[in-house]
């Protein structure tokens, strides 16, 4: 069976072919880096506009370099949310019309839901039950995941997510956009112990919270004044602010997934979304499961940051929940993971 | 004879339309909010009761702006879907050529300036000219500031769109020099037909990357 998949939720357009059979055949991604880097951040409008001017022939393309024509799909999977309003309506609409067009089911998948499932694409795909921890610039969630579609929501971030606690600090150090990536660059030339910053909730339950890390740093760059801004020295203070910060984060999100592989007794952990691909979070995740007896997936870096792969991925495995009637084109800005039903038959 | 489908999705709600063999039927979406419900299910039964197929189809026209960003973008990414599929060709229309049309259709009119509203304080307008029903723009396309809309001729005009509604004070004098001012008109499917057959039959025909909207607005608007 061969799935098309269609990602266009924020400021990427992410296209793939799966095959149940050979894994991903075919995949491209365009990331709007560019286009957003002038106003500092992404701008829903001029999302919306390029994934409508660059998605169609982006498909021809991927489904020709797959080897095989769009007659030879059996579904079209899209991501329905949760995501920007504008930028889901232009995916939805072309999945909607072209699997219309083919006569073949069209599957809303859910973007969160695809981001935890991405570990299953690659060599030695985790069982279920495992944790998940979903980190990116719009979410920060421990889920327990029990099967397919089978998700309860352990805790998350009261305030900003990790990604944009990256995101933030990395515009207060005056960083270019897209500002997580530079500040990760950033940090791995800094001294982590450099400066204490706090740990939010360190030991209290599951709920993590970023949003007074940020305002430390802030305080911080205050008090440093023009120290942090000239010449050197001001250079190697802003990449000791950099790595402090990341380990300031970093440790609040290994610590959080200890407590929750303790508190459920699960002995698989699995890293999902864009902040997955941060290779400090990475390296010291696998340091602790080695430490305490679990067992850590995450996949390749590109398979955690937004992407076609797992849409077309999901959309396989919830292909036995496509409706039989005509598509609908379905957005849903807003769309709680756990609001999703369990997938009782088609999973592999 | 010509099979033409078309979608206008750039108003405040929306229709579907078919031509076949010179008979036109069409349907009508309420609310903006219901274009992503229906606009399948209204494609499959306008099909269903001409009794034809989507691949029996000579082109697909849709409206291309201006217009509402977000709603454009459903008719151009639900005809490109149908272009990608079955090779149909596309045919982009402008949005106020098809209220000028329907001013022709309904009314009569020969020179109309449609004008709506863009937001942001701005309007998006045009001056067209429809001798003997072939409606064709007359200069260009703007955006501007509601101020700066000008009709420019001796001969009697019709003033159309929601943009005469949206800034009645700034448009007050120029709606005085109207025949009349028709601020409740929307676009409608069916009156892209005469357009898109006209550009098939001459082959101007998009291909899928520049079947595109036309925004109008510039990205820099965005400028912070």
């Amino acid at each position: 069976m061969k799935v098309l998949g269609i990602e266009t939720s924020c400021d990427e357009t992410g296209v793939a072919v799966y095959d149940s059979a050979d894994g991903i055949v075919a995949e491209a991604l365009y990331s709007q880096i560019e286009i957003h880097e002038r106003f500092g951040g992404v701008v829903p409008e001029l999302a919306s506009r390029d994934h409508a001017a660059r998605l169609a022939p982006m498909i021809g393309n991927v489904v020709a370099e797959a080897g095989i024509t769009l007659r030879d799909l059996d579904a079209v999977a899209y991501t329905a949310g949760p995501g920007l309003i504008g930028a889901l309506m232009v995916g939805g609409s072309l999945a909607a019309s072209l699997g219309y067009a083919l006569g073949i089911p069209v599957i809303p998948v859910h973007h969160m839901e695809a981001h935890l499932l991405a570990a299953m694409l690659e060599p030695g795909p985790p069982a279920f039950p495992f944790l998940a921890l979903l980190v990116s610039g719009g979410h920060t969630q421990l889920v327990a995941v029990s099967g397919l579609g089978d998700y309860e929501l352990l805790g998350a971030t009261l305030d900003d997510a990790a990604g944009e606690a990256f995101d933030k600090v990395a515009r207060l150090l005056e960083l270019p956009y897209p500002g997580g990536p530079a500040l990760a660059k950033l940090a791995e030339s800094g001294d982590p112990g450099a400066y204490a910053l706090p740990r939010p909730l360190l030991n209290k339950g599951l709920e993590l919270s970023f949003s007074g890390l940020k305002t430390a740093v802030l305080r911080l760059l205050e008090r440093l004044g023009s120290a942090a801004r000239d010449g050197g020295q001001g250079a190697q203070i802003r990449a000791d602010i950099a790595a402090s910060f990341q380990a300031a984060v970093v440790e609040t999100l290994v610590n959080k997934c200890g407590l929750a592989m303790r508190s459920t007794g699960l002995e698989r952990l699995v890293i999902a979304g864009g902040v997955g691909a941060n290779r400090d979070l990475r390296r010291t995740l696998k340091e602790r499961g080695q430490r305490d007896g679990y067992a850590v997936h995450y996949p390749r870096p590109a398979l955690c940051t937004d992407n076609g792969a797992m849409i077309a991925y999901a959309g396989w495995c919830r292909r036995a929940t496509a409706g039989t009637g005509l598509p609908r084109i379905e957005a849903r800005p807003r769309w709680p993971l756990e609001a999703l039903e369990p997938i009782t038959s088609g999973a592999s | 004879m010509t099979r033409l489908l078309a979608l206008e999705t750039s108003g405040n709600g929306g229709s579907v339309a078919l031509l076949v063999d010179g008979a036109v039927t069409e349907r009508t979406i309420a609310t903006p909010r219901e274009q992503t419900n229906v606009i399948v299910e209204y494609i499959d039964a306008l099909l269903a009761d001409a009794g034809i197929e989507l691949g029996m189809l000579d082109g697909i026209a849709f409206g291309r702006g201006p217009g509402s960003f977000t709603g454009l973008r459903v008719a151009t990414a639900v005809a490109q879907g149908v272009g990608l599929a079955l090779g149909t060709p596309l045919l982009p229309v402008s949005s106020l050529a098809a209220v000028a049309q329907r001013l022709w259709r309904e009314h009569g009119v020969e020179h109309s300036l449609i004008c709506i509203d863009a937001r942001m304080g701005e309007v998006f307008w045009a001056q067209f000219a429809a001798p003997g029903g072939e409606v064709a723009v007359d200069g260009d396309e703007h955006l501007s500031d509601p101020a700066a809309v000008e009709y420019r001729g001796e001969n009697s005009w019709v003033a159309a769109g929601g943009g005469f509604a949206a800034y009645p004070t700034q448009l007050a004098a120029l709606s005085r020099r109207a025949e009349r001012v028709i601020a409740d008109i929307e676009p409608l499917a069916q009156d892209l037909l005469p357009l898109a057959t006209a550009a098939l039959a001459a082959g101007r025909v998009s291909t899928l990357a520049d079947a595109l909207p036309a925004y109008l607005r510039r990205e820099d608007a965005w400028q912070r």
